[in-house]
């Protein structure tokens, strides 16, 4: 009896504990939906998305946003093996814009169009944007962000081998958008330029036989996100408009030549490495040992934190040809199996549409915005006009621009699967019309259960 | 009532593992029988069609699939044999007595730890065309520089020597537990007889260790018919299709591409071969102990 | 000077290859130690540099700590693999004594389908597995990433071909004076087997150690992340996290190691009491 009568210290605490428990009860039993989004892991991602997902939680308190997060390569394992299984506990998944299609078509997601009209489509992004966002008529996933391609410099190279660089966006330099939007226009260098520097800047420092500095690097060795400028330069896409055939695409006379000048800079002016994957390759540029790099957007800041001198021109074309960058990022939809659709696209609205979702989300993130309204803003804005900010200029001139999507088509992992594999043969040294010609024939071989 | 009694004592005995491997394994195999008969549906998502033999015919028109044959083919027939042999020399020179054998066995353990993706990637760096080590040593004796794992001839032996870093140090010790059963005096009686050291081993130790050695033989021979994760991080099945095993097609066409049902039938065919290579092993065995 | 020569060689024979085994775990550890940017730094062209770091910070490993929960996912993998350990003894010694000793109608037949069983590679069975677990309500438990590896195969076949050699007399023996087959089991085989049990549970522990696809789909929460699902986290899509990724990769290594290390003595048994071929 005598341990109920706690001293009043104590009592006092324990009457607020329960009058906050009380209150607490009341406040979540208000029935709150939760709804759970299939997203990335890597880097500052979950970082901004959790800023996002409080300013929509602010405003609408009956709904929860949990996340589940993976890094970027199980991410993709991970949606086919839950929307196969129907899992019905995934409400979003983020969608890497190219497969819309091949997710569309094997019903992992179901339509937005009754919360998106096509007024609003059209008014909040870029023309490129919604419309990979969107398969056979109906609109799938919104975009997130969008992404752009840049050609850095190395200057402390190109000054040491005395070589000129092209006109680019140089440290301490302030500028504008139509600034950049001339360079862009004519000052744009062609790819029969870029290997003449390269050559001249490939070299043997320690005279040892083997390669200390090199030339030139893709970001994405081999992948056909970075290497579909090539033969579009040319002009030449990669699959028939409807997405369903590859032969006469692929292996056309622009794809060959795009792709024996590939080879070229393996084989035969050897001013790039072989055997570098993807993931290794930034470490490269950011360590100095090569002299030009084409890559994502995403690279500034992690060049900068390398410490490079670096500086940032428009993405070569070919000469004859037109210019045409990478682009598209991630897109959200709803999963197909979804309960709660309706809660579901609320949020996906307010992250990728609405005003305040979409700008919170840009300023954690940093990445290329695909909404008209933050276009404009970004280059109306102060801070946008110096180094290396101004990239975003460049970023915002691509995106209206040059920017071409990766091919709509519902066999877009195998079409990149093969085009990979025979881009990597290819830089091996297999010749090119050859591998061309036998991934085509694999690609339709895929494509025909779709017909 | 003897044998009926012994027989229900088995059957009790063997009732935890067969329930576990009933709910985990049985039926999810089944399932995945029944899948490589059918095919995805494109309206429901997961859904099912019947479509009977036509993922196995689909297979069987393409040459991808028939390369993929013969490459799993060829690397399980260098491999295995490879492998055993080598843990069973590790094995014997674990076995061995004399001063520091318990510091090297220590360095003959450490493959284990490490596990494959890492070891991969290490490996990797190693063969490197432009500047990796094992070229560096091959200029010293004035070789050239050899391409490796990007070179469609090269790349699946390196990935032979890759596995079998690891494999013959793990397999090294269920031979070097097999070897501690063998007496030290049916040895020695050996040597008094004055058999040489090549002798004893044939013809009194190996005979002794017949059934660890089944066990390592079967088992690396199952684990390398589905061995994945080298061609997964160092070659994605290139170059050219070189080390594209079944096992990465079977993934490929079920993970990257979405074609479940046809992956599944990959799986049943490379199912097909390693039981015909395993039974042949046992039945090898078999008549050698008779 | 024969001997000396020939214990040389021996010597330099274990060197090489124990140098060999140890090479990769060696530059995993030393790049783990070393600043990010530096790692590749010495490798191209290679030199002694590579392997002996000269600048050393443990920052990697603080990281892994502090930053990234990699501690959750060591006892993670701890908890599950010993669980896993201790459970799969018990059920796969049984099963493979059944097998090796016991007579029954079926036995041949049910052996070999439970051999089959280790034959059907994960990836294939990974879906309608996830279904299964799910409908148990298992999913993103303890219980999803134990159980399913405790039945296994290979370690019936182990205990089954290990047990098959103990002598028939023994047993013949102890049914004369009377003793059910479980006191066979436990009295007889079981202290025979301690070599064959540490291999078993080496393969056990192992096998959970390096799972990385069933972790992947069957739990989600951060609190029940394994090793080798949080060392695959470096690798982020624009970058990898190289030195956290050794450090990590480094820890995940020494720890199978430190555990079988002191257990090696149990594999030495040097002259066994009686031998088994009397």
């Amino acid at each position: 009896m005598k341990a109920l009568f706690l001293p009043p210290r104590a009592s006092a605490i324990v009457v607020i504990l329960c009058l906050w428990s009380l209150f607490l009860f009341t406040v979540s039993s208000h029935a709150a939906t939760t709804i759970r989004w299939l997203t990335l892991s890597d880097g500052a991602w979950p970082d901004s998305v959790k800023k996002v997902i409080a300013a929509f939680e602010a405003q609408n308190p009956d709904i929860k946003v949990e996340l589940d997060t993976y890094p970027f390569r199980d991410l993709f394992e991970t949606i086919e093996v839950r929307m196969k299984a129907q899992d019905a506990d995934v409400d979003l998944i983020s969608v890497d814009v190219p497969l819309v299609a091949s997710y569309s078509v094997r019903g992992y997601l179901a339509p937005m169009d009754e919360y998106f009209s096509k007024d609003d489509i059209e008014k909040t992004w870029v023309k490129p944007s919604w419309q990979a966002g969107t398969y056979k008529g109906s609109f799938m996933a919104a975009p997130q962000n969008s992404s752009s391609q840049f050609f850095y410099i190395n200057r402390k190279l190109f000054q040491q081998y005395n070589v000129t660089p092209p006109k680019a966006l140089e440290p301490g330099k302030e500028t504008s958008y139509d600034e950049i939007a001339s360079i862009a226009k004519n000052d744009r260098w062609t790819w029969d330029q870029v290997v003449d520097a390269a050559k001249k800047l490939t070299k043997d420092t320690k005279g040892d036989g083997k390669i200390d500095v090199w030339g030139f690097e893709f970001d994405q060795v081999s992948r056909l996100y970075q290497l579909q400028c090539l033969g579009e330069s040319l002009g030449g896409p990669l699959v028939s408009p409807d997405g369903l055939k590859a032969e006469g695409y692929l292996n056309s006379n622009e794809w060959i030549k795009a792709a024996q000048w590939y080879s070229d800079l393996f084989n035969k002016w050897k001013v790039s490495p072989k055997n570098v994957s993807p993931a290794e390759s930034p470490n490269l540029f950011a360590s100095g040992k090569v002299a030009m790099f084409v890559g994502g957007e995403w690279n500034v800041p992690r060049f900068q934190e390398a410490g490079v001198d670096f500086a940032i021109a428009p993405f070569p074309y070919f000469s004859g040809g037109k210019p045409v960058t990478g682009t598209g990022s991630w897109h959200v939809g709803i999963a197909k199996a979804s309960s709660h659709k309706a809660e579901a696209a609320k949020f996906a609205k307010f992250l990728t549409e609405e005003e305040q979702g979409s700008k919170i989300w840009f300023e954690s993130q940093g990445q290329l915005p695909a909404t008209q309204v933050l276009l404009t803003a970004i280059e109306n804005a102060e801070k946008y006009r110096s180094f290396p900010n101004d990239a975003y200029l460049l970023g915002v001139y691509e995106a209206r621009n040059t920017a071409v999507f990766r091919p709509v088509t519902p066999g877009y992992l195998q079409l990149e699967d093969i085009f990979f594999s025979t881009f990597e043969d290819i830089r091996n040294g297999v010749d090119p019309k050859v591998a061309l010609d036998g991934a085509a024939g694999r690609v339709d071989r895929f494509l025909a259960q779709f017909k | 009532m003897k044998s009926r009694s012994e027989a229900l004592v088995a059957y009790l005995m063997l009732v935890p593992a067969f329930l576990a491997l009933a709910i985990f394994r049985f039926y999810p195999i089944a399932v995945t029988c029944w899948g490589s008969l059918c095919t995805e549906s494109f309206v429901v998502a997961g859904k099912q069609i019947f479509v009977g033999l036509a993922n196995y015919l689909d297979l069987f028109q393409d040459p991808i699939f028939w390369k993929s044959v013969w490459v799993t083919i060829k690397l399980n027939v260098v491999i295995n044999p490879l492998q055993v042999c080598l843990a069973l020399l590790l094995a014997v020179m674990a076995n061995q007595r004399f001063r520091g054998i318990g510091f090297y066995r220590l360095l003959f353990f450490v493959p284990i730890g490490v596990s494959l993706p890492i070891a991969c990637i290490v490996w990797r760096i190693m063969l490197d065309p432009n500047s990796g080590l094992i070229d560096s040593i091959l200029a010293v004796a004035k070789i050239p520089a050899q391409p490796f794992l990007i070179n469609q001839d090269q790349a699946l032996w390196c990935i032979v020597a890759i596995a079998t870093w690891k494999g013959a140090s793990f397999w090294m010790i269920f031979l070097w537990a097999g070897l501690q059963d063998v007496p030290r005096e049916v040895q020695e009686a050996a040597k008094i007889d004055g058999a040489s050291q090549v002798q004893r081993f044939l013809r009194i130790t190996l005979p002794l260790i017949k059934r660890p050695l089944l066990f390592v033989l079967v088992t690396d021979t199952a684990v390398n018919f589905l061995l994945f994760v080298p061609m997964f991080l160092l070659t994605r099945g290139g170059p050219s299709y070189s080390t594209n095993v079944l096992m990465y097609e079977a993934y490929k066409t079920g993970f990257v591409y979405g074609q479940m049902g046809k992956a599944l039938a990959i799986v049943m065919v490379l199912l097909a071969l390693v039981m015909v290579a395993v039974v042949a092993q046992f039945r090898l065995f078999q008549r050698e102990q008779s | 000077m024969k001997t000396f020569f020939s214990a040389a060689l021996i010597h330099v024979l274990y060197l090489t290859v124990g140098f060999l085994f140890l090479l990769p775990l060696w530059w995993a550890l030393a790049s783990s130690v070393r600043p990010l940017n530096d790692i590749f730094k010495y490798v191209s062209p290679f030199s002694l540099a590579a392997l002996i770091p000269d600048k050393i910070t443990f920052e990697a490993y603080r990281s892994i700590f502090f930053d990234r929960g990699f501690g959750i996912a060591v006892f993670n993998s701890l908890f599950v693999a010993l669980a896993t350990v201790l459970a799969g003894l018990g059920v796969n010694s049984l099963a493979g004594f059944a097998f090796a000793v016991l007579r029954f109608p079926g036995r041949n037949a049910l052996f070999g389908i439970t051999v089959l069983t280790f034959l059907v590679p994960f990836e294939a069975i990974s879906i309608p597995l996830y279904t299964v677990v799910r409908s148990l309500g298992w999913l993103d438990t303890y219980l999803a990433l134990i159980v399913p590896g405790v039945a296994n195969g290979i370690v019936i076949f182990l205990f089954r071909q290990f047990f098959s050699q103990v002598p028939r007399e023994l047993v013949d023996a102890a049914r004369i004076d009377g003793a059910s087959w479980l006191t066979i089991f436990v009295r007889i085989y079981l202290p025979l087997s301690k070599p064959v049990i540490i291999s078993a549970a080496l393969l056990i522990f192992l096998f959970q150690w390096e799972a990385f696809l069933w972790p992947l789909i069957s739990t989600r929460s951060e609190g029940l992340k394994v090793i080798q699902v949080a060392l695959a986290g470096f690798e982020e899509r624009y970058r990898t996290l190289w030195n956290e990724l050794f450090a990590a990769a480094t820890v995940a290594a020494l720890i199978p190691l430190l555990i079988l290390l002191p257990l090696q003595r149990f594999y030495v048994q040097g002259v066994t009491a009686g031998g088994f071929k009397s």
